[in-house]
This record gives structure tokens, C-alpha cells and sequence, in this order.
């Protein structure tokens, strides 16, 4: 299995410099977790910041600070343990840190129906101006038609989705902003699982679906 | 290549070296030179690393750091080794002379977060404690110590200043897909792709790499960059995605070399 949608700079550089949400960090992240490729980008935007750490110019610091800092690590504790070698387990799904947000693995899930095959489960981000969601769609289940208030970042984890010529599989983003309008839909076989992040209201074309939309608050 | 990446056992370390040079300093030698450069072995091994050391042979160590600004793999080479001897014996002279590194760029990092001077002090000061408590977990394989200590100061200042969090993936996770497995020749060593950063940073355009850096060290976001410079958001944004571009392609280009 190879990831094929990758991060774009965008996200990489905000989640990097500290300027990103938390529902929108939870989705890089996951997707970091499942992808070394955009593992390594991640570490060169560190390393844009440990060159900004270098070359910012130095402020005077109070001459007790040092003996402050000392003092406190004298009588504290380091943590001396490196860093475990990852292990993979090939039996979880969902990578950390999404499976601690959501309360476990696939099997331990309590979905919420919020539509005729589709489920989902509102991941909660207190004071975050963006929502993330789990939302699982039935083989073939096409999601209404729709466009975007905002942005809009899927993590594919489980099957595929559909969207026009392009078929997402497990570890895949997609980015959708004002301009898209699309009607993904779940791929043949297992059912499709992915994070959702939005930081406004879908804007659903049929009648229906925005009559139902205030309803499942999507 | 960074020549110091790794120690080998019995071989001085590059803040030995670096106390020889201060020692030469203080003995008043009249051509300095770079403790990385040198080949007097046998002069280093003489030099025994103070346990307790004065005030005095931290002043000189400062000198020479002043004097190595030139040169700045050698300055990185000398931050990471200060923090592998925290790791290893809780060196409290390698910690001073990280702390006379760090700690006023730190404090500066956390003013320009939005914090006024006692809280960005207060702040740094926490930063420099996880960098001593944490220093185990420092791989100087993986990245530099700059890099290393800024991710410890981003992520106290999205704790302090934006009161959120930050999620991260987690190494140790069963879920987590590990990198490939790759010949040790192949992969290109993190510090050293720092230092590759570095260059390309100083290649870019002052405007590309004022948008880059803006970007790292406010708390601004696209929005607020492009007021602060008078310039339309889409600018902003290519030009911060094309600074950035630069340096991703730098460093893929040598990983393609490698392989």
C-alpha cells in the first residue's frame, strides 16, 4: 500500500510553525503516523524552524535565570529513557493520536446514523473553530452533492473514496476549499472510514439533504 | 558530512575540543583556530573536562562561541554534543553553554508569540528545563539541536499562547508505519539536511525568506502576514509556498543523490 495524496506545503508549514487548529493538527498528524514520506517533509519545516530559532535576534535574559533553571532541574527528574523502537501491529486501524480522540480502535467505535448508510461519530475539540469527524460510508453510498463555505481535509482509513477520476485510498488526503463542488462516493468493497475536518457548514445542493442537514449537523 | 554526528568511544568529543580551544585561549595563543579543524589529538587528550568549572572557563567557552560564528556546523556540532553529555552525565557546564545559546533566542521566540517579558522569560525558562529533562530523547542522528529545541518551544508556546492543543503522531504507536528500511549510507542524516536548510535559506530572496520565516516565528497567520507587509493574500501565500518549495527540493535532490 503506498500513499498516493500527500500533505500539501500549506498544512505541512502551519502545523509545523504552531499555527494550526487542533482539529486540523489531529488530521496531520494521523496522516503523519501513516506516511513517511510526509514524515520527512514534516522534519525539513522543522528544521525551517530551528534556523529561525538560530537567526532570530537575541533578547538580554534576567542574569538569574540560569540559576533558576538549575535549580529546578537539580532536584528534579529526567526522563532518561530514549524513545521505544515502533513496533507495527498490523491489527489497528485507527493510528494515534485519532484512536485516543475517538476512544479506541474500529471495534470499540459508537457510530451515530446520520443517514441511510452513512454513520458518523463528532470527535470533540473544545474552542476549536473547526469540527472533525469520523464518518463511515457503505460500499457505493454517494454523499450529496455538495460545495464548501471553507475548507474542507479528508484522511481516508479504511476502503475508498471516490471522487470523480480519483480513488482514495487508506492514508490519502484530499483538500477541498470554496471552488470544489463534488459528490464523492464509497468504493466497492469494505466500507469507507475517513476523518473529516471542516471550518464551516457543507452546502448541500439538493433540497433534501439541507433540509436534513441542520438535523446530523453536518 | 558532519564530522562530529557521531562519537566514537575514546575519541574527545567535540566540546572537548572545544574547551582546548578556550584553554589555548586563556593561555593567550595568538592565532585562534577552530577546535572542529584541528588534529592535535594529543593535546586534547591532556585536557581533562572540568566538573566544576568556574566562571572563568565559561566566560572563555563564550568567547569562542563569539569566535565561531563563522562557522556555523561547527556551533551546531558543539549544541548537539553539549546535549548528549546532559543525557549521559547531567553536565552542568555543557547545559551553560547550551543555555548561552538558546536562552535569549528563546525568550525572543516567545515575545514575538505574543507574550510580554516576564512571561516570555518565564516560558524559556520552562523550555530550557524540558531540554535538560528530555535530553535522552535527543538523536543527533535525527535532527540538529536548534531543531530539536525549537520543537520544544513551538510546543509550549501553542500550550501557553493559544491555549490549544497540538496533536502528534506517536513513534511507539502499533498503528504507527515505520520508515523504510533504508543502508545507514543512504539516508540522509537529519543534521545533516539542517545544515543543508540552512544554506538554502541563505540562497533565498529577502522576500521569500521573510514571508518563510514570518510565518515561523509570529503568531501570524497568511492574513496577518500580508497586512503586515501591504501585500494581497495569494502573494503571501505563493511566496511562502515557493520559499518553502526550495528547501523541500534541496533536501529531496540530495536524498535522490544518495540513492
Amino acid at each position: 500500500m503506498t500513499i498516493q495524496f500527500h500533505l500539501s506545503d500549506d498544512l505541512l508549514l502551519s502545523y509545523s510553525s504552531g499555527n494550526m487548529d487542533e482539529a486540523s493538527g489531529l488530521l496531520v498528524a494521523s496522516h503523519l503516523a501513516l506516511c513517511p514520506h510526509c514524515r520527512m517533509r514534516n522534519s525539513s519545516a522543522d528544521s525551517v524552524g530551528g534556523y529561525v530559532l538560530d537567526t532570530i535576534p537575541e533578547s538580554d535574559v534576567s542574569p538569574y535565570l540560569l540559576d533558576a533553571v538549575l535549580a529546578r532541574v537539580r532536584n528534579g527528574v529526567s526522563d532518561s529513557t530514549p524513545l521505544a523502537r515502533p513496533i507495527s501491529h498490523p491489527t489497528f486501524v485507527i493510528p494515534e493520536p485519532l484512536r485516543g480522540y475517538v476512544g479506541g480502535d474500529i471495534s470499540d467505535l459508537k457510530w451515530v446514523r446520520v443517514a441511510p448508510r452513512v454513520q458518523q461519530i463528532m470527535i470533540k475539540t473544545p474552542g476549536c473553530p473547526s469540527q472533525a469527524r469520523l464518518l463511515r460510508f457503505q460500499s457505493g453510498m454517494s454523499v450529496p452533492e455538495h460545495g464548501h463555505r471553507g475548507r474542507e481535509l479528508t484522511l481516508v482509513l479504511t476502503g475508498s473514496l471516490c471522487d470523480r477520476e480519483i480513488r482514495l485510498r487508506r492514508g490519502d488526503i484530499a483538500e477541498s476549499d470554496e471552488r470544489t463542488e463534488h459528490q464523492p462516493h464509497a468504493g466497492p468493497g469494505e466500507d469507507c472510514i475517513c476523518l473529516a475536518v471542516t471550518d464551516a457548514p457543507l452546502r448541500f445542493k439538493s433540497v433534501l439533504a439541507r433540509l436534513l442537514q441542520p438535523l446530523f449537523g453536518i | 558530512m558532519i564530522a562530529y554526528r557521531q562519537r566514537i568511544d575514546g575519541e574527545p568529543s567535540a566540546l572537548l575540543r572545544f574547551v582546548d580551544v578556550c584553554a589555548r585561549f586563556s593561555r593567550g595563543s595568538a592565532s585562534w583556530q577552530s577546535p572542529f579543524r584541528t588534529n592535535s589529538r594529543a593535546n586534547l587528550h591532556k585536557l581533562a573536562f572540568p566538573a566544576n568549572a568556574d566562571r572563568r572557563e565559561i566566560e572563555s567557552k563564550m568567547v569562542a562561541i563569539e569566535q565561531l560564528r563563522g562557522d556555523p556546523k561547527a556551533i551546531s556540532a558543539m549544541l548537539s554534543d553539549s546535549i548528549v553529555r546532559i543525557a549521559r552525565t547531567k553536565d552542568e557546564v555543557a547545559f551553560e553553554v547550551l543555555f548561552r545559546h538558546f536562552a535569549p533566542r528563546l525568550k525572543s521566540y516567545f515575545l514575538r508569540q505574543g507574550s510580554d517579558h516576564s512571561l516570555a522569560e518565564e516560558v524559556a525558562q520552562e523550555a530550557l528545563v524540558l531540554v535538560w529533562r528530555n535530553a535522552a530523547q535527543f538523536d543527533s542522528s535525527k535532527s540538529s539541536a536548534s531543531t530539536w529545541v525549537f520543537t520544544i518551544a513551538r510546543n509550549l508556546a501553542v500550550d501557553q499562547f493559544r491555549r490549544t492543543r497540538r496533536p502528534a503522531f506517536d513513534p511507539t504507536d502499533p498503528a504507527f508505519i515505520p520508515d523504510g528500511e533504508r543502508s545507514p549510507d543512504d539516508q540522509l542524516d537529519r543534521a545533516e539536511a539542517d545544515q543543508r536548510v540552512r544554506e538554502v535559506m541563505n540562497t533565498l530572496s529577502v522576500n521569500e525568506k521573510s514571508v518563510l520565516m514570518l510565518s515561523f516565528y509570529e503568531d501570524c497567520s497568511h492574513g496577518d502576514i500580508a497586512k503586515k507587509l501591504n501585500l494581497p493574500i495569494g502573494t503571501v501565500k505563493s511566496r511562502i509556498r515557493l520559499a518553502f518549495a526550495k528547501v523541500r527540493n534541496a533536501l529531496e535532490a540530495r536524498e535522490g543523490d544518495a540513492e
